[in-house]
């Protein structure tokens, strides 16, 4: 093996240049911050281009060799998507002046590079934490009080993903030892019902967006900034990809899951008026594809899900930077609200349009070359109700993904917003991802060339494929058009719709106010009886307890006419004395002994 | 954020799209695309051979190689898809799934 670097020179690790430049990004101010967004990502990919497959980096920690770097292909292949898709997104905010949003974006980026390059469990781990701490600055930096909520709910969601891929880690140390820091298929042991095994699933499951633990999704990205998604949309579940394609190929229950995540969130997406939830929802779907790909597990297939990751992260960033370019100039991303922005903004108009044939996998668009080889590999291994759903799940995301979404912004009814084109860094940006989106369509051979198998003996453009995508595509939008004519489509309606989150938004504050009323209250009766009730009275007890005895004792005596007759305000007097404590010597006397003979007498008797 | 942008000005040029002949010529154009891919797969079906994705031992072999079963397959897909998520958002005026947008905050 080439060995990298030594123990102790970490500065060839490939997320050096996006460590730097997010530390320099967080120094500097104005456009010298953004420069640093622009030049690191350029200095990074350079670096990933030289590194050799098969080159190792390790790191001496406290007894344990943490093996920080390993180039395979697949790394190498993340490795160039991350760089990319963080030089896209840094000149699509190369207006922004939020150091914390400007630098914690970059330092996101090194995670995620981090997380490719992860040679074993423990710097899987590091890199795993750091993901999810830096990226929640994309929804902080929005300052709202919806966006600081959602930011907590979505850290939450990440915290536990870590903390859970760290009991996976331990459950399995404690019973194989430092095998198992090893990053190799566990697929055998979660078949065979290990619990390590099913932990680090878990775990990687609240990342990949797993139905039931993919609302951190829709929730965070769509309080997020205007450019929060695009850089959100490029990493986290990417990572998680990466992360299933080398922990879990093969493993059959990422079949369902995948079937699943690519069916749900589009009858969702129909009926979601927020246009960035709508991509959030498309984007699960397009996830479930690759969840698919990884679950049949041959080598096509698992090149199928990573070429997909590769051009999704392309063109999910492009839709949002479409939509982030709607919101920076409208203020506005409901399509109940939008509409007829193609006037005046014709361009974002035009990429926007761009990024949704590709998710739509139009031919010569980037979904197509990805896509195909999912769908064709759940065919050829017999999956037949899989296949039935990926054909329902293509078709429904051109419906929402395709159609509704350019549809609904930029055309439909005119709004009568009149908005300035995007800025121009914004178009830049947008262009750039445009290019990659039609370039990798037609040239599908240079992303099949970086593959771990190279897609072998897989051909995109036959006629089959061709003509059978061409007519599910036009035929749903023939759907989507004769609904419309019809006026059967749903209406965008200002509205929410209830998701899992209701469970632990609604449900969990129910609990939340019975946990709250039943301890509070049985704290707020216990505080009544002890410090209102009991403490007063034997406090009023010892204050004014001895004084009530003595006039109870004096007052016999008085009846009695043994004491003084003459003097009018003697109980008072007597009162006074007995709470200050001073009595004349003979009443002292008298009382004393008194007090004596009765002990005598209960002693004695 | 930027100002509110300006809206809707009176003296603006009405576009291309603006006029409800040209859209009706959009649409029909689409619909003549709608045919020439139908044609296309049936030419293709008949005339070549047009490989299957399913295997031929499968039970959808046979419906799969008809030709725009695609088409068909794509369009139920939707019709279905879209009566399915107004069942989600309400059914007999009652909501399921939708709510009104300050329901979080409450």
């Amino acid at each position: 093996m080439n060995v990298l670097a030594s123990s102790i020179d970490i500065g060839t690790h490939p997320a050096t240049a996006l460590l730097i430049g997010g530390i320099a990004a967080a120094v500097l101010r104005g456009r010298f911050a953004s420069i640093a967004l622009v030049l690191a990502p350029i200095f990074g990919l350079g670096y990933v281009a030289t590194l050799e497959v098969g080159a190792t980096s390790s790191l001496h920690l406290f007894g344990y060799e943490i093996l920080g770097v390993v180039v395979d292909q697949q790394a190498k292949l993340f490795g160039y998507l991350f760089h990319i898709a963080a030089l896209v997104a840094g000149i699509y905010s190369f207006h922004l002046r939020d150091p914390w949003q400007v630098s914690m974006s970059l330092l996101y980026a090194a995670t995620a590079v981090g997380v490719a390059f992860a040679g074993d469990m423990l710097s899987l781990f590091l890199w795993w934490e750091g993901l999810a701490i830096t990226s929640v600055f994309q929804i902080w930096g929005r300052r709202t009080k919806q966006a600081e909520e959602a930011g907590f709910r979505y850290l939450f969601f990440h915290v536990s993903s870590g903390l859970l891929l760290l009991a996976g880690i331990l459950v399995r140390y404690h019973e194989f030892g430092t095998d198992a820091f090893s990053l190799v298929s566990l697929t055998n042991e979660l078949q065979g019902g290990e619990l390590g095994s099913l932990l680090i699933l878990i775990a990687i499951g609240i990342k990949a967006a797993f139905p039931g633990l993919h609302v951190w999704l829709k929730d965070g990205y769509a309080e997020a900034t205007h450019s929060g998604p695009v850089w959100l949309c490029a990493f986290t579940t990417k990572c998680a990809v990466c992360m299933l394609a080398r922990l879990f190929p093969g493993a059959e229950v990422l079949i369902t899951i995948g079937g699943v995540m690519a069916m749900f969130p589009i009858f969702y997406a129909v009926i979601e008026n927020d246009l960035r939830r709508v991509l959030c929802y498309s984007k699960i779907n397009q996830i479930g594809f690759m969840v698919v790909g990884i679950g049949i597990g041959t080598d096509l297939a698992i090149d199928g899900a990573i070429a997909h990751a590769f051009t999704h992260v392309l063109y999910k960033g492009l839709l949002f930077m479409s939509m982030g370019a709607v919101l920076f100039r409208t203020g506005e991303i409901r399509g109940s609200h939008l509409g007829g922005l193609y006037k005046t903004m014709p361009w974002t108009t035009g990429f926007c349009i761009v990024g949704a044939a590709s998710i739509s996998a139009f031919p010569l668009f980037s979904g197509f070359v990805s896509k195909s080889i999912i769908i064709t590999e759940a065919a050829k291994n017999g999956h037949l109700l899989v296949w039935l759903c990926l054909l329902f799940a293509s078709a429904g995301v051109f419906h929402h993904a395709g159609i509704k979404i350019p549809f609904f912004a930029f055309f439909a009814h005119d709004s009568g917003l009149r908005p300035k084109e995007a800025p121009t860094n914004m178009l830049i940006a947008m262009g750039i991802s445009s290019f990659l989106c039609i370039f990798l369509g037609c040239n599908p051979q240079w992303l099949y060339d970086m593959l771990p198998n190279g897609a072998a003996g897989y051909h995109p453009y036959d006629a089959t494929h061709v003509i059978t995508q061409l007519e599910i595509l036009l035929f749903s939008a023939l759907a989507f058009t004769l609904l419309n004519l019809w006026g059967k489509y749903p209406p965008e309606l200002p509205s929410v719709n209830l998701d899992a989150d209701w469970i632990y938004r609604k449900v969990g504050r129910g609990f939340l106010g019975f946990g709250d009323s039943f301890w509070n209250g049985m704290n707020d009766r216990a505080h009544a009886f002890f410090v209102g009730g009991l403490t007063a009275r034997v406090c009023f007890f010892l204050k004014k307890g001895h004084v009530y005895t003595m006039k109870n004792l004096y007052l016999p005596f008085s009846k009695l006419g043994l004491l003084d007759q003459k003097n009018p305000k003697g109980e008072e007097e007597f009162a006074r004395r007995t709470s200050l404590g001073v009595h004349p010597v003979g009443w002292t006397a008298l009382f004393s002994m008194l007090f004596f003979l009765g002990f005598l007498a209960l002693i004695f008797n | 954020m930027n100002a509110k942008p300006r809206t809707g000005n009176v003296k603006e040029k009405p576009r291309w799209l603006d006029k409800p002949e040209n859209i009706k010529k959009v649409i029909r154009a689409f619909y003549g695309l709608c045919v020439l891919i139908v044609l296309a797969d049936l030419i293709f079906s008949l005339g070549w051979h047009k490989h299957a994705a399913l295997s031929e031992n499968s039970s959808l072999h046979t419906v799969e190689t008809l030709p725009a079963f695609y088409g068909v397959y794509g369009f139920l897909a939707c019709v279905g898809l879209v009566y399915v998520s107004k069942l989600m958002r309400g059914w007999k005026d009652k909501n399921v799934l939708m709510r009104e947008e300050d329901y979080w905050d409450k």
